[in-house]
């Protein structure tokens, strides 16, 4: 005989797995923010590494796909976030789908389907919201770790933003290619200091 | 920047990663020596990940960096990416098809 009253604590009213029953399962927040900025430690360094190889890492089509599908990965494990962690939901959601569809276009413009143009009228103001979101709606007015550490967060996504515009009007420019490396490694780190 | 020095910074970028990963695990060790070392914690602290992050950027840049060694200059320069304008769709034809003038 199946107890309802334990079915109801299992799963919540929300129709989530509530945090507490998985604990010890899943990664706390602040893991979940550690290994989301390993990842991008990794994106941000092969970024860098695309840069200084041109069309040498291109000769593999695998390695071409690799930062859009990243993102993607990234994007897809934040609506993952969204089922396990039960606070800020739709920031996390929102963050995710921003992540899925600029990766997608990115992956699109990479194939040479659309032109780069056409990839920044979305990626742009994904990246704007992205920062504000991360900014301004995560920081929850407090200057501790968590607050400081998203309002830098939202800070260096709104850089992304600028860097992707100044490397939009010369597309084969070295430094304005590696410079978003850098801006994903300044990421990654924000991510790593996270401690709440 | 030459052929071998941008190898050479490729093929140095995942063990430099993994290098500062260990110090920020020695650093942890010094600074909070009291720790219990758990699975947990070896699988989510940041300084053990920047180490697995330095072997998984190894694995995908020594490839890369050897590639990079043995090419020509002009196969360091960065792609475009812009698609190709013979596969964009055309404009209409600017002059009138042979065909129409004899039919007249």
């Amino acid at each position: 005989m199946i107890d309802v009253a334990s079915l109801g604590s299992i799963i919540d009213g929300a129709g989530a797995l509530p945090h507490h029953e998985l604990h010890g399962y899943i990664p706390e927040p602040a893991e979940s923010h550690h290994l989301f900025g390993a990842a991008f430690l990794v994106v941000g360094v092969l970024l860098i590494v695309e840069t200084l190889a041109g069309s040498v890492w291109h000769r593999n089509r695998l390695r071409t796909t690799l930062w859009p599908a990243a993102i993607m990965s990234l994007g897809a494990g934040m609506v993952a976030v969204t089922a396990l962690e039960p606070d800020d939901r739709l920031i996390h959601f929102t963050i995710g789908l921003i992540m899925l569809a600029a990766g997608w276009l990115e992956y699109r413009h990479r194939m040479g389907e659309v032109p780069r143009r056409t990839a920044d009228l979305l990626i742009v103001p994904a990246l704007i919201a992205g920062a504000l979101e991360i900014g301004v709606f995560h920081f929850h007015g407090s200057l501790n770790n968590f607050g400081t550490v998203h309002v830098l967060l939202g800070l260096t996504v709104g850089a992304m933003v600028l860097v992707r515009l100044y490397q939009s009007r010369l597309l084969t420019s070295p430094p304005r290619h590696a410079f978003m490396g850098v801006l994903v490694l300044a990421l990654a780190f924000e991510l790593m200091a996270l401690s709440h | 920047m030459s052929n071998n020095t941008r190898a050479l910074i490729i093929g140095l970028a995942g063990p430099a990663l993994s290098a500062l990963g260990t110090l920020w695990v020695l650093a942890n060790v010094l600074i909070d020596s009291g720790r219990e070392l758990t699975f947990r914690y070896v699988i989510f602290d940041p300084g053990h990940l920047i180490i697995a992050a330095g072997v998984i950027v190894s694995v995908v840049s020594i490839p890369v960096a050897f590639q990079v060694a043995a090419a020509a200059p002009e196969d360091l320069e960065l792609d475009l990416f812009e698609p190709d304008p013979a596969e964009q769709p055309s404009e209409a034809p600017a002059t009138i098809p042979a065909e129409w003038e004899t039919a007249e």
